[in-house]
């Protein structure tokens, strides 16, 4: 029992950061999940981090707001600008909505860098609060709850407009609602992220919240599975995690990251959480194939 | 005045040589290429390492730059994106396995030549001004435009015209008649995919020719968000929606640059971007249901 407590211990203090990183990243892959479930593609969700990381920046430096009621301001504050963001951009679709988040997102990244308060481009300094059983408990619950949502009349719904917004709205669905509905909880859930990131690196600057951290949190869905709720927490996990332990392979490590990521596109079509009903399929052919071979010689 | 039309010019020619790259894949097969940003970067450390290392002569080095990149693109295309495309997948999955792809790419270049910034020798090119009324312009920046704007021409004949042309217009308007009709749609995609890539990977060398100590490894990403809001504000519709969607960015960040200071350039691009996505989402000279080839 200490043993093993012992060692988990040690497991912690070495990889406690990749840990808390992961949960963070996976948060910030349901932000894009949720906008994905009714089939919107967004790269706005780098945006609403910024805003819930400087919130929680100016809330901790300047007043004495505590963390919790701080984790609530930046999350609305985030969804209530998604929710404004998407009533110009509900009419986009596909990849110019994609386009137009991406806009979005240098914008923002644009304001950051020249905003005085936050400290512009050199970035602001914060106290530290965010722990890992906070960052997992968010998760555990956001996960749940999005769970239930998924087989709920409300999921239903949601996977109807991806499925077919024309046939979702002549059933009755108010598809605009929904939709400005899954903008606003984008922003919340990347929002939250944002202040959780902000209280747990000490420091934030503009360059985190930009292209490469959108582009970042769309693989982590595709490649765990955009189609249920467990599959964004799952590729971020994963995929923030492979380059550690792909280290071994020192120089080549982050070619093999890549390689891998293009070999889950390609032979799991609905990512990671595909893989045990793939395998069992392999298995249970190869097993029909090995009882058959003797009659076939026989 | 002249002097910084000249400057916009030179910006728009290599903006627009990019994002002809995005439009024509994204006309063809209605999906993203994000490894063209890598592609780019590739052309250029090719043309670099043909005259540094192998002291090609910059004639001869262009050539296998280009032609480099568009067996690059044709290797992404047979890897990375026609299986996808073969099971119809949509548009969000070859989107991340081009991403990846694009990864892959990068980090073989920072494998192969490091995390160091290289440039051109200024010896490639003469270095003797020419005045153009009151404009003082090098002959690089001549070749640069003047290429840019043949290229642009001889595509559109191209398209137009010839029988390749007509083969990609026909699979952009429909793949299945197309195929009816008995073109080889795999091979024409294939073909699309290494002219795109070849005017990327020309876009980069130009780029490297333009800018001292800009061929890293890294050097996609400036110009990766610029090729989207080129092809959005242009429209994916048309040749000359590129174009003029090029002169409006470089425009726009010359106009930043002088009037408002540089660390706005950007925001006024990509405000640019937001609202004639907003305003007009097929772009200013795009129509609806109809794409650039």
């Amino acid at each position: 029992m200490g043993g093993l407590s012992g060692a988990l211990n040690t497991w912690y203090a070495a990889n406690n950061n990749l840990i808390n990183d992961s949960g963070l990243n996976a948060i910030l892959a349901l932000s894009v999940f949720v906008m994905l479930a009714c089939g919107l593609l967004s790269l706005a969700s780098p945006a609403y981090m910024a805003i819930g990381a400087y919130t929680a920046a100016l809330l901790s430096n300047n007043t004495g707001v505590p963390f919790p009621a701080q984790m609530a301001v930046g999350a609305l504050l985030a969804g209530v600008v998604a929710f404004v963001l998407g009533l110009p951009l509900l009419r986009l679709r596909g990849v110019y909505l994609a386009i137009c988040t991406v806009g979005f997102v240098a914008i923002t990244q644009i304001f950051f860098n020249t905003w005085t308060p936050g400290g512009g481009g050199n970035g602001i300094s914060i106290s530290a609060a965010t722990t890992t059983w906070q960052i997992y408990l968010i998760l555990a619950i956001l996960c749940f709850l999005l769970w239930r949502l998924e087989g709920s009349a409300l999921g239903r719904s949601l996977a109807a407009i991806r499925l077919d917004e024309e046939a979702a709205r002549s059933l009755g669905i108010d598809t605009v609602a929904f939709k400005l509905g899954a903008f606003a909880l984008s922003g919340i859930l990347a929002g939250l992220m944002g202040v959780l990131y902000a209280r747990l690196h000490y420091y934030i600057d503009p360059s985190t919240f930009g292209f490469d951290t959108a582009l970042s949190a769309l693989t982590y869905v595709v490649v765990g599975g955009s189609l249920t709720t467990l599959g964004s927490p799952l590729g971020a996990i994963l995929i923030t995690a492979l380059p550690e332990w792909l280290r071994a392979l020192n120089d080549y490590r982050t070619v093999v990251n890549g390689l891998i990521l293009l070999a889950v596109i390609l032979f799991l079509p609905g990512g990671l959480v595909e893989l045990p009903s793939r395998l069992r399929r392999l298995i249970g052919a190869g097993a029909r194939r090995l009882r058959r071979s003797p009659e076939t010689r026989g | 005045m002249l002097q910084q039309v000249f400057n916009t010019l030179i910006n728009a020619s290599i903006y627009a040589l990019f994002a002809m790259g995005y439009a024509l894949v994204f006309g063809v097969l209605d999906i993203l290429n994000l490894a063209h940003g890598a592609i780019f970067m590739l052309g250029a450390f090719t043309a670099v390492q043909a005259v540094l290392g192998w002291h090609w002569p910059l004639v001869l080095a262009i050539p296998l730059g280009m032609v480099v990149g568009g067996a690059v693109g044709v290797v992404l295309d047979l890897v990375a994106v026609a299986p996808l495309q073969a099971r119809g997948s949509g548009f969000l999955t070859p989107l991340i396995s081009t991403i990846a792809a694009g990864i892959v790419f990068e980090n073989i270049s920072l494998g192969l030549f490091g995390p160091d910034a290289y440039s051109f020798p200024t010896s490639v090119f003469p270095q003797t001004p020419i005045t153009i009324g009151g404009a003082v312009v090098q002959p690089v920046d001549l070749f640069v435009i003047g290429l840019t704007v043949c290229l642009m021409v001889g595509l559109t004949a191209m398209l137009r015209y010839s029988t390749l042309g007509k083969a990609i217009r026909a699979v952009a308007a429909n793949r299945l008649a197309a195929q009816l009709l008995g073109i080889n749609v795999a091979r024409v995609v294939a073909i699309t995919f290494f002219l795109a890539s070849a005017l990327g990977a020309l876009a980069g060398i130009f780029y490297g020719l333009e800018l001292q100590d800009s061929i890293s490894f890294n050097m996609g990403g400036s110009v990766q968000l610029r090729g989207l809001a080129v092809i959005v504000v242009g429209g994916m519709d048309s040749i000359p929606g590129v174009m003029l969607g090029a002169l409006a960015l470089a425009s726009s960040e010359t106009i930043g640059i002088t009037e408002i200071g540089s660390s706005y350039t950007d925001a006024i691009a990509f405000g640019l971007l937001f609202l004639i996505l907003i305003v007009r989402p097929s772009g200013i000279l795009g129509r609806r249901g109809s794409r650039v080839v």
